[in-house]
């Protein structure tokens, strides 16, 4: 029931339709955002503006492109303004946008908050990838956040996509090359099958956090268990066997007797049961009492 | 013992080094050549400009021999080489770059400190102009089917006081001019946890990352990692890069490469 209702949670979120006004993909070299991107733009039904900094070609889905990369912040919001004001807008009934920002990485950190503020309208939801691989800037004011705690602070959702690793390549390995910039040859590797990690952020605070298994080919989603979850069960006496020539196992009969065995601290606590939770000494021949003092510390 | 055969570079799954596809497409791609200290990807180079305006691969593919006149239109820029490194280089290819008319060479080494940039510290107005000056001799050239190289960009980074996003966004505008670019760029010694953006190390590791990011195609040439062997140069990775090819996919592999004394070269599945 619980993994139906994530499986919905991300369907709503792709489709834009749960209230979050900023949505924020994290990629790294291992996995891009890029098909999750185009997940977004296959669910959603609204108009779509793409905000490019480091994409070269329009998409097909995108109804609006804009090259970031020779123009100013003012200049990006004056045109936003432009296109999704009521009059202009060519957009469906719900009148809602979906701006795609490729990547938050060309943004100075102590702009983007100012840049997001300036965009953002209850009719529009941004969604936009942060480059993890790339070396995060000391700031000058040296107290300032980085821009990827400030992006996971005004969040509404963060997905986190990773690729699935596969057995040739251990994870160690991988994270190794790619410190290196050196990309291995593997099919998991920026795949249409991707691990993504989905923190969700409600009105109250609390966030709830879900891992998927998602097929962009086949736009199928999935909660993703992971293997070492499934193998820790203490219970599970099948581990044991076959370790030793001893029995390592019990038996119901001594399962029945193990829970019978009355504890000596609950004994103790039917004696005192009568004082509640009070602290109560009771002195001993050798204790030196001092009539004069009662409240003297025994100890 | 047993005999090993020379394999073919291919670089997509037609079995071609820059598909017909590519160039008479309508979108713009951006593969990147890395390679190491030690490996010298000149003689790749060598190979990509033969293919390009010609469509063989003399040394490197005895599939590619049937020449195609006026296949592209191809533009090289270089930071680190004058023209006649590629002229002599390509001359075993087949191909005298002197006189072939698709080729033009844009030499940005020979006075790149001496006339284009004069002051180092206060770049970032004739780093523009220079893109600005890439951009439309690139822009001047007939038709769309335009594949460009560009050599070392990333010593701007290094010896001016410009930015990597600053060098990322020329190289953008650079792109789009043409089909295909391909950037030829040294990875050494990068660090992900540089924190000074001031430091070279930060600008350079930076632009890699990000231009990693909107590749197509990465072409990686390092040394062997387990050593030094007499018989063998290098390897060379063909990977995908993060955005997908429209029409056509790049086949992944990894070859072992030797250059021999005669600079023949011998390529090798792994």
């Amino acid at each position: 029931m619980a993994s139906q209702n994530s499986v919905v949670l991300l369907t709503r979120l792709l489709s834009l339709k749960e209230n979050s006004p900023l949505l924020l993909v994290l990629d790294s070299l291992a996995q891009s955002s890029y098909h999750l991107i185009q997940e977004f733009a296959y669910k959603s039904k609204n108009n779509i503006i793409y905000l490019s900094f480091e994409t070269l070609n329009k998409p097909a889905y995108a109804n609006e492109f804009l090259d970031c990369s020779v123009i100013s912040t003012a200049e990006i919001t004056k045109f936003i303004k432009s296109k999704t004001t009521p009059q202009t807008t060519s957009s469906t009934a719900q009148g809602k946008h979906l701006i795609i920002i490729d990547s938050f990485n060309y943004i100075p950190s102590t702009d983007i908050t100012n840049f997001i503020a300036s965009i953002s309208e209850p009719s529009i939801t941004i969604v936009g990838t942060f480059h993890i691989n790339c070396p995060q800037p000391h700031n000058t004011s040296s107290y300032y956040p980085s821009a990827l705690s400030l992006l996971s602070f005004i969040a509404s959702s963060i997905f986190e996509v990773e690729a699935f690793h596969e057995h040739s390549i251990g994870e160690e390995q991988l994270s190794n090359r790619i410190r290196k910039l050196d990309i291995p040859i593997s099919s998991a590797l920026n795949s249409d099958v991707f691990k993504l990690t989905l923190t969700n952020r409600r009105k109250s605070g609390r966030s709830l956090i879900y891992t998927y298994k998602v097929d962009c080919k086949n736009h199928v989603y999935e909660v993703h268990k992971s293997n070492q979850a499934e193998e820790i069960d203490p219970e599970d006496e099948s581990l044991l066997k076959d370790l030793t020539t001893f029995n390592l196992t019990t038996s119901n009969k001594q399962k029945l007797a193990r829970e019978q065995v009355e504890l000596p601290y609950m004994e103790a606590q039917e004696a005192l049961g009568s004082s509640g939770g009070a602290i109560v000494y009771e002195f001993e021949k050798d204790d030196d009492y001092d009539e004069e003092d009662p409240y003297e510390d025994p100890f | 013992m047993t005999t090993t055969h020379n394999q073919d570079l291919i670089l997509f799954e037609d079995h071609s080094l820059i598909p017909e596809s590519i160039i008479s497409g309508e979108e713009s791609y951006s593969a990147i050549i890395s390679h190491l200290q030690g490996t010298s990807p000149t003689w790749l180079i060598n190979s990509l400009i033969e293919n390009s305006i010609q469509n063989t691969a003399t040394l490197v593919n005895n599939d590619l021999t049937v020449k195609q006149t006026g296949r592209s239109k191809t533009i090289f820029i270089s930071f680190i080489n004058n023209k006649d490194y590629y002229s002599k280089g390509c001359k075993k290819n087949g191909i005298d770059l002197n006189t072939v008319t698709d080729f033009t060479y844009i030499d940005c080494f020979t006075d790149l400190f001496t006339k284009r940039i004069k002051d180092p510290s206060k770049a970032s107005s004739q780093v523009t102009s220079l893109f600005q000056e890439l951009n439309e001799v690139i822009s001047s050239q007939t038709g769309s089917r335009k594949v460009v190289f560009i050599e070392a960009p990333e010593i701007l980074l290094r010896a001016t006081n410009i930015t990597s996003n600053e060098l990322l966004n020329h190289l953008l505008q650079l792109n789009k001019t043409c089909r295909q670019l391909f950037i030829i760029s040294a990875k050494d010694y990068p660090d992900l946890d540089a924190a000074m953006p001031e430091d070279p190390v930060f600008k350079v590791t930076d632009y890699f990352v990000k231009l990693l990011h909107r590749s197509s195609l990465h072409i990686s040439i390092q040394p062997l990692l387990t050593g030094r062997a007499n018989d063998i140069t290098g390897s060379l990775i063909v990977s995908k890069g993060p955005i997908s090819y429209k029409s056509i996919n790049v086949s992944e592999k990894e070859y072992i490469f030797n250059i021999t004394k005669d600079s023949n070269i011998k390529l090798f599945f792994r």
